[in-house]
């Protein structure tokens, strides 16, 4: 009998020690998770991308609905992204303008410069053939191409 | 509101079908389980139908409306044959679904405290991004944005040009997204957020619902604990990403599995459940056809059965799974294009990267630091050390199959990791955290399933020999 209630005992305190392990980590980690959605900068402000769409959208008046559409801007060297910033930025705009497709490239009748200031020099753009469509100011302009 | 409203429909389907494939005694475990598994495959068959009905009639709010009525009244029919057809007695069909008995206050209250804590930080994260993280919005978003505004035009969702947004991904999370768009008439951030939050709740209840009726309470909840101990499963929640609803439906091939089990082999419904939720995986990613292929080759490799009573099991398995493949293959044959990973893969560029040793340690030391990210793996460690596993360990379907299963799948991660085009630092580095997090649930359910129970020492583990010197020196004292 007393060794049957020793079993129980030591199962008891067995489960007992599981439960306070699983516990600690898992309260640790809620924790973390709340600690990281209040405190860390990495994470986007309400209505970043929400904010950054509203940008993009005012061009979407001088857009076709759907199709194909050129991207160009100036923190990209030729259609390479230089930094996770302008791949992020060119990403935002295709999730702001779908169901059109921004293809990163000037090789088309419209295309969206998405530039990081009003006063980027647009000769390099001019010079391939596209001319302005419509500006809309904070660097964000729509280019045609010359003579279309 | 609506967008709640636009998941009530399939979950009630879903809750409908559980019925056809698990008959259970009706106690509070099992209708959690049942609501988790309802959540699970329900969203999961009305995005399969809305598909469908998209690629028949293109999208929009009849084809939702369509898709929702569809699937309620094929449930609704189904639950009504099965429930007619059933000649099993419910004593006979649920007798080895009883719990041990054992009162887990501790860690049950624990687990309480730790769930409230963890929806008040997810609440917290979608709060502070109600779009997502990258790739929340850059693929799963974005694609049922395509769906949802891009009326005959929808198709272009799919094109090469959107290579870097993996267009060629299955499309249960964006179908799901757009049919609840299509219900509310408008685009609204709130359905990826009750998306997210569902499967994220569905996956704390399949855990702890699955275990506490065939383990009992106590694991039931230490499972919920060591799930919740892994701060990245809030993050992918809160971030979008499509690696939740996946690691559910692993979560749910396992749990049917050890439900057959646990029934004798009485209810071969599980084992169609089984094959539909590793269906619906490949229809959540492509990691999920891999996961089909994995189980079915576990499957096969398995020899404890005898190859007939093996055979037939295997075709209960894939006949589950065959619905829901045929729409994936559908997708995949008229629509995706081809995957970033094996578009222009040829013998000698596959030759080089097998071959180069440096791919090896960079993918060793990624996978090391992703692994840092389960606190919970020493936790699991340490239970297998205290119970020791079972006697029949390898002789057990619901064992072997699952963990052979997730083995090999791993195995697929890296051999994905080595062919890749992509630098593979920078890809596991990425990748390789959220990766296991598809594993970690069913890794968890599987574990715990093939460990002993609390009062049996094993004598040949550590803390069992132990436990066994106590005792000793204890009965010598008195």
């Amino acid at each position: 009998m007393r060794s049957t209630d020793r079993q129980s005992q030591e199962t008891e305190a067995k489960q007992r020690a599981a439960a306070v392990l699983f516990g600690t980590i898992a309260l640790a980690s809620a924790v973390v998770v709340l600690a990281a959605g209040l405190l860390h900068p990495r994470f986007d402000k309400p209505g970043l991308v929400g904010s950054y769409e509203e940008r993009i959208t005012r061009a979407a008046v001088a857009l076709p609905p759907h199709g194909v559409i050129g991207y160009v801007s100036d923190d990209q060297r030729g259609n390479r992204f230089e930094t996770p910033r302008s791949m992020r930025r060119y990403y935002l705009a295709q999730y702001a303008l779908a169901p059109r497709i921004l293809d990163n490239s000037v090789d088309h009748d419209l295309v969206l410069g998405n530039f990081t200031s009003e006063s980027v020099d647009m000769s390099p753009y001019l010079k391939q053939g596209l001319e302005v469509k419509r500006k809309f100011g904070g660097g964000l302009v729509v280019f045609r191409r010359a003579g279309e | 509101m609506i967008a709640l409203l636009s998941m009530i429909i399939p979950v009630a389907a879903g809750w409908l079908l559980t019925y056809v494939f698990w008959r259970s005694p009706a106690n509070v475990f099992s209708t959690l389980l049942r609501l988790s598994v309802g959540i699970g495959i329900g969203i999961g068959l009305s995005s399969c139908v809305f598909f469908l009905m998209m690629v028949a009639w293109g999208p929009g709010r009849l084809t939702a409306l369509g898709a929702d009525l569809a699937l309620l009244l094929l449930s609704v029919v189904a639950a009504w044959v099965a429930r007619s057809k059933a000649t099993v007695s419910s004593a006979e069909s649920t007798s080895g679904f009883a719990p041990e008995e054992s009162e887990a206050p501790l860690a049950g209250k624990l687990f309480l405290g730790a769930l409230i804590l963890s929806l008040i930080g997810l609440a917290v994260l979608c709060y502070r991004m109600p779009h997502g993280a990258w790739d929340g919005w850059a693929i799963w978003n974005m694609r049922a944005r395509f769906l949802f505004r891009g009326a005959a035009h929808w198709r272009d969702a799919f094109s090469p040009l959107l290579s870097w947004s993996h267009p060629d991904y299955p499309l249960l999370v964006p179908a799901t997204i757009t049919r609840s768009w299509f219900h509310s008439g408008a685009e609204t951030v709130a359905a990826p957020i009750l998306l997210a939050v569902l499967f994220f709740a569905a996956l704390q209840g399949t855990m702890v619902g699955a275990l506490s009726l065939t383990r009992g309470e106590g694991d039931g909840y230490l499972a919920g604990l060591a799930l919740l101990g892994t701060p990245l499963l809030v993050l992918s929640a809160a971030s979008q990403y499509a690696d939740v609803p996946l690691a559910l439906y692993l979560l749910l091939t396992a749990v049917a599995l050890l439900l057959y089990e646990q029934s004798d082999g009485a209810q071969p419904g599980l084992l169609i459940l089984a094959g539909l939720t590793a269906g619906l995986s490949a229809w959540t990613k492509n990691e999920g056809i891999l996961f089909s292929a994995c189980v079915v080759v576990s499957w096969v490799g398995m020899r404890m059965k005898g190859a007939r009573t093996n055979a037939v099991e295997l075709a209960w398995f894939v006949g589950g799974c065959i619905p829901v493949a045929a729409v994936v293959a559908l997708f995949k044959l008229t629509l995706a294009p081809p995957n970033d990973l094996l578009a222009g893969l040829h013998w000698q560029t596959l030759a080089d990267r097998l071959f180069d040793i440096s791919r090896y340690g960079a993918i060793a030391v990624w996978l090391f630091r992703a692994v840092l990210f389960y606190a919970g793996i020493a936790a699991l460690l340490w239970l297998v050390s205290a119970r020791g596993l079972q006697e029949n360990v390898f002789r057990r379907t619901a064992v072997v199959v699952p963990a052979g299963a997730l083995v090999l799948l791993a195995c697929g991660y890296i051999a994905a990791y080595l062919v890749s085009p992509h630098e593979v630092s920078w890809h596991v580095r990425t990748s390789a955290p959220r990766l296991l997090l598809q594993l970690w649930p069913a890794v968890v359910l599987t574990v715990f399933a093939a460990t002993r129970s609390w009062d049996h020492i094993d004598e040949t583990t550590p803390v069992g020999k132990r436990a066994v010197h106590y005792r000793a020196r204890q009965r010598r004292s008195v």
